[in-house]
């Protein structure tokens, strides 16, 4: 009986690691872009981050934003990303994870209440590196799964340098 | 660059190091760090992906412990610890201007400041917080799809005492400039006047001001407004005001105003005896 043949290698998505990260720094761009709007407007309208998440990261970003609803909050100035690198590209044959450390910046960015008093802790960190896990069908096509803190750092800059 | 980056982690992971609790833009924003309030990475970094079977990262088991813990405003947070200079030049609306205008808002010290008394930088008096501007439209609350709503602020120079340096000393603040949203999607209005009332200024009801607004739609909007104020100090209670450069942009609580479709629809329940100045009478 003739063996199978081998199964065709699926096509990498990304040509580089240097594009994967790209890719990857743009969606997580996108993403932060419709965040900061969001609290920027007083945590309405949190729907339009539903198509850019997975269902993990919108229960998490929709209690934000409840709670900036319910707490009369709203964010002034925005939370920038300021670098991305790659930890790893995960290639399997439905998608392509790609996991990225980026750091994001709080420098002038203030959350006030009602009374429009400022209500950040004083320790509040300007700069921290978070985790985050998007995975592309296509290159255009992404969902961000999942995310999370690693570390507190004290400029953008300084990390990674 | 990516060997450093697993690295860091690693490390992190072999030492145990805490975290803070927060871990998404919206917690990392107020930051609730207190020092009950933080979680620990545990675990495993490593990820494989190609076999199907994956490892959970460290980051994720710090944001499952932080989930569970709800944030309230520590005690002892400073009325106003993050100011927000407004890039005025660059036309930057609350933005941080430190890195692109360095050494711009440093003040020199007053000419008869005390040897070795720093200068005096807007970030130093942003503590003092101004009296905030208020919001008011004409009709109160109401507008008329079509004619003028006028939207103005209220509310001037205020001064505030309190510690700089460690030195008793007064903070006037005074509003320069002004932008008006007036939530409909249209471009802020930025000016120097706060407006007037109609009949402070002569003009009959829905006139044009310099700061009116007409809506092209019914609906319910939402007004903002952000006052650019100038700041002065001065130590020793006497003597003049020092200038200090740079201005501080804050908002004023909102408010809404609800556009109706026709000055009958506005005046549902009013008529032209009980409001002879309506729309239409």
């Amino acid at each position: 009986m003739p063996s199978a043949p081998p199964a065709a290698e699926a096509e990498p998505l990304f040509a580089s690691d240097e594009e994967a990260l790209a890719a990857a720094e743009a969606a997580y761009a996108e993403y932060l872009a419709v965040v900061n709007t969001v609290l920027q407007e007083g945590g309405t309208d949190p729907e339009r981050i539903r198509p850019l998440v997975s269902n993990e990261v919108w229960t998490d970003d929709l209690q934000g934003a409840e709670r900036w609803q319910q707490e009369g909050l709203i964010s002034i100035g925005e939370t920038r990303l300021e670098k991305s690198v790659l930890q790893q590209v995960i290639s399997t044959e439905s998608s392509t994870e790609v996991v990225t450390y980026n750091c994001l910046s709080n420098t002038g960015v203030d959350v006030l209440n009602e009374a429009g008093e400022s209500v950040v802790s004083a320790d509040r960190p300007t700069a921290y590196v978070i985790e985050s896990v998007v995975s592309f069908t296509a290159p255009e096509d992404w969902t961000l799964e999942e995310y999370s803190e690693v570390e507190e750092v004290e400029s953008c800059a300084a990390w990674q340098s | 660059m990516r060997c450093l980056a697993v690295l860091v982690v690693a490390l992190a992971l072999a030492v145990g190091f805490s975290v803070p609790a927060s871990a998404n833009v919206w917690e990392n924003q107020l930051d609730s760090t207190t020092d009950g309030d933080t979680a620990t990475l545990t675990g495993s970094q490593e990820r494989q992906g190609s076999d199907g079977t994956e490892s959970r990262s460290a980051g994720n088991d710090a944001r499952g412990q932080q989930s569970a813990s709800a944030w309230t405003p520590p005690p002892g947070i400073p009325p106003w610890v993050v100011p927000v200079e407004r890039c005025v030049a660059q036309g930057d609306v609350a933005a941080d201007c430190s890195a692109a205008r360095p050494g711009a808002h440093t003040a020199p010290p007053p000419a008869d400041a005390a040897p070795g008394t720093p200068g005096i930088t807007i970030r130093d008096v942003a503590s003092f917080r101004p009296e905030l501007a208020t919001l008011t439209s004409e009709p109160s609350g109401w507008a008329v799809r079509g004619l003028d709503a006028n939207i103005l602020a209220t509310g001037g120079s205020s001064v505030r005492t309190g510690e700089l340096f460690g030195t008793v000393a007064e903070v006037r603040f005074t509003p320069v400039a002004y932008l008006f949203d007036y939530g409909d999607g249209s471009a802020p209005l930025s000016t120097s006047t706060p407006g007037a009332t109609w009949e402070a200024l002569g003009l009959d009801e829905f006139d044009p001001t310099p700061t009116s607004h007409v809506y092209t739609a019914s609906g319910t909007y939402t007004i903002t407004l952000l006052v650019d104020y100038a700041a002065e100090y001065r130590v020793g209670g006497s003597g003049p005001f020092t200038a200090i450069p740079g201005t501080l942009a804050i908002p004023s609580p909102p408010i809404e105003i609800v556009v109706a479709d026709s000055a009958a629809t506005a005046l549902v329940d009013r008529d032209c005896v009980s409001n002879p100045r309506g729309p239409g009478c």
